[in-house]
């Protein structure tokens, strides 16, 4: 009995490594592909066969990609935009999710509800009347006005994740601070938050991650070559119907290298994190 | 000895601490937007294909910002990638702060003028017109309105047929000059996955463009000189059949083109070596010239094959277009003015590759066309070229057809389904007459 329970376990092993296998492939296929389109010449990219490997490697995609255009500018420019937008995002939706989850105020669940509500509303309908106001208060061709235009999907959408994290912490361990003598932004900043790791975990990565792509804000609200993002500063390799893979999938090999990074320093947390609210009740 | 240790505490005020710095400065010093601009002249540069011609086109807006007399910061030549044109002078219209001048495609300087948005350049137009040789009056149908102009033609987009001639040349064949003799030559041309044309019949601005070249050569138009629709008609609907027999009957279109979303699917095509025949503008070619020589060698350009009713070309006009929120009309017309004087204009035209067809006919005796024999029929294409909006203007309407794929939906009906041809032109004419009821001026 028992040795026929080991073989089905044995198998079960064995097909839920295959299974990983294959997703593990599906994951890493797109990068393969990537980086090796980036190695190749215009030619074998629209070649009529598809190699898997170059070839004739070559780094005129990375030439093209550094000393052509701003790569850097743009990198630099995307990384203050998403980094900003990630502080600024775990700070206000810190506050108002503790707010909402916590204190007791007219509108409450009203303020809530209007706060998903509001990250439902698409940007396409969205970027127009922004975009007046950003030139309305001197915005435009800032990355402030960028950040602030990126806090307007990212704060609501963190609140309300970080609202229902705060309400799975038992109360007691506040009150039990204020009775000490704790003030609320006191209970908020030294007990709550340092238990809430795994979530901000997640609503920087998020924020990051969302800044860091954010393409139509992008295009519309900054058009000076100072304040390009990466996102905008790719879609110069397409020329009207002319798509340049090579130098756009050299600038993409480097672009996915900030959200791995913010990735695997947060990996911990974030997986804690993305798996706790599954299983809270 | 202490131990440091690092804890979830040590962790929050680390990274609060480093986005406090990086954000702080940022925010501190919000920069000058345009509604507080500094910037006199703002000209949007949609590039062209080659650093060389981008470069011709930045010297040319400095040496004018410089003869006006405007200082560092005072002049802005800013890049905008084509993908990007449209949202962002959407939104800048909206807000009443578009550039001063900019490229635009010919149903835009239609629609833009509609909103009021554009400023008259009959003066500028006027100008070239009195240059040796004057301009394609071709190029001219794209801009006029109410007896003026406004935009100032820029360029003639020709939609020659790009053909592999070593294909050609390996079968003993000539460029067939009718459509018929045009399906025999892909028959004998292709072996798939090598299909014989690279017709674009997906849901993309390249497939109206691609079937209606075809259905002009039949007869068949989308309105009449006076603007009144008129798709439904015997032309169109051989014209739709005779593309059905192409892909149903004779296979010489790739089969999977018709769930195809991307009108760089023809481009990819050709580029790849998948096709004999592509109608496409010259960004292929110009592509080919700077990234693949070898294919660019074995190609040649062609006008269109003559159907019942001739063989008719397609063109489109690019233009220059003023606006009329430019805070110094002047010297935003006097940019535009600048930037077409012909000699300075051949700089970046000749240094296209070939995407760009001059307005100014004199301009074909330049050697950089005459040494290169596959823009043989250019001339003819340029001068005798109608628009998408064939046999009207370009307008707003044309614009909304061309964006809104309803011709190629109504042929995917017969292509797919099996419709009769003559039901999906006439389901294309409805949704077209209620395009052009609805946008009537």
């Amino acid at each position: 009995m028992a040795g026929v329970k080991s073989s089905t376990d044995h198998r079960l092993k064995w097909l839920g490594n295959f299974c990983l296998l294959i997703f593990i492939i599906w994951t890493l296929v797109p990068f393969y592909w990537m980086f090796v389109t980036s190695l190749k010449k215009h030619k074998e990219i629209y070649g009529t066969e598809a190699t898997l490997w170059p070839k004739d490697p070559t780094l005129e995609s990375y030439h093209t990609l550094f000393f052509e255009t701003d790569y850097f500018l743009f990198f630099k420019n995307s990384m203050v935009v998403a980094l900003s937008t990630t502080f600024m995002t775990v700070l206000c939706a810190s506050l108002a999710a503790y707010a909402i989850a916590r204190l007791d105020f007219p509108g409450r669940k009203i303020l809530a509800r209007g706060m998903i509500y509001t990250y439902l509303v698409p940007q396409s309908l969205l970027f127009i009347p922004l975009f007046a106001i950003m030139v309305a208060v001197g915005l435009t061709n800032s990355l402030t006005g960028l950040t602030l235009a990126h806090l307007g999907f990212t704060i609501p959408f963190c609140t309300w994740l970080l609202m229902g994290y705060f309400l799975s912490i038992p109360k007691e361990l506040e009150d039990a601070a204020l009775v000490d003598g704790c003030t609320r932004l006191g209970v908020l900043f030294r007990i709550i938050l340092p238990i809430s790791l795994p979530a901000l975990a997640v609503v920087a990565f998020f924020s990051f991650t969302l800044s860091w792509n954010e393409y139509l804000y992008a295009i519309v609200f900054n058009s000076a070559p100072s304040v390009l993002t990466i996102p905008t500063g790719l879609s110069n390799f397409v020329v009207e119907d002319v798509f340049f893979w090579g130098p756009i999938m050299a600038s993409t090999v480097f672009t996915v290298i900030p959200p791995l990074v913010v990735y695997f320093f947060f990996q911990r947390w974030l997986i804690t994190g993305l798996t706790m609210g599954a299983v809270k009740t | 000895m202490i131990k440091k240790t690092y804890n979830r505490r040590s962790a929050l005020k680390t990274g609060a601490a480093a986005g406090a710095l990086i954000s702080a400065p940022m925010i501190l010093t919000p920069k000058k937007s345009w509604a507080q601009r500094a910037e006199k002249l703002i000209y949007w540069h949609l590039p062209a294909f080659t650093p060389l011609a981008d470069d011709a086109a930045r010297e040319q807006f400095a040496e004018f910002a410089k003869m006006a007399g405007l200082k560092e910061g005072e002049a802005a030549f800013v890049p905008v990638s084509n993908k990007d044109l449209i949202p962002r002078l959407s939104a800048a219209l909206e807000t009443g702060t578009p550039p001063d001048v900019c490229r635009l495609y010919e149903s835009y300087v239609q629609l833009y003028r509609s909103q009021g948005h554009m400023m008259d350049v009959t003066d500028i137009v006027e100008k070239m017109k009195g240059e040796s040789g004057g301009v394609f009056d071709s190029s001219l149908t794209a801009v006029a309105y109410d007896g003026k102009f406004w935009g100032v033609p820029f360029a003639i987009n020709p939609w020659p047929m790009h053909v592999r001639m070593d294909v050609l040349e390996e079968n003993g064949l000539d460029y067939p000059r009718t459509w018929d003799a045009f399906v025999e030559t892909c028959l004998k041309v292709q072996k798939p996955p090598f299909y014989g044309f690279g017709m674009d019949l997906g849901l993309t601005a390249d497939a109206t463009d691609n079937i209606m070249q075809l259905c002009w050569c039949f007869g068949g138009k989308t309105v009449d000189e006076s603007g009144a629709v008129v798709f439904d008609s015997p032309e169109n609907v051989a014209g739709f059949a005779f593309i059905n027999e192409m892909y149903n009957t004779h296979k010489i279109i790739p089969k999977g083109v018709v769930g195809n979303g991307e009108t760089s699917w023809n481009n990819k095509a050709y580029q790849s070596g998948q096709v004999a025949f592509i109608n496409n503008p010259t960004s292929v070619y110009a592509y080919l010239a700077g990234e693949d020589p070898e294919l660019m060698a074995k190609t040649g350009l062609f006008g269109v094959p003559a159907g019942p009713a001739g063989a008719v070309n397609q063109i489109d006009t690019w233009s220059r277009g003023v606006f009329s929120a430019a805070p110094e009309p002047d010297l935003a017309k006097g940019l535009a003015e600048h930037m077409m004087q012909p000699d300075r204009y051949n700089q970046v035209i000749t240094n296209t590759n070939g995407r760009f067809v001059p307005v100014y006919p004199e301009l074909f005796n330049d050697p950089w066309w005459t040494e290169r024999p596959e823009f043989a029929e250019f001339i003819d294409i340029a001068s005798s070229g109608v628009p998408i909006s064939y046999a009207g203007p370009p307008t707003a309407a044309s614009g909304e057809i061309l964006a809104t794929h309803v011709i190629p939906e109504a042929l995917q009906l017969t292509l797919v389904e099996g419709v009769d041809p003559a039901e999906a032109v006439g389901e294309a004419h409805q949704k077209i007459a209620a395009i052009y009821e609805r946008l009537a001026e």
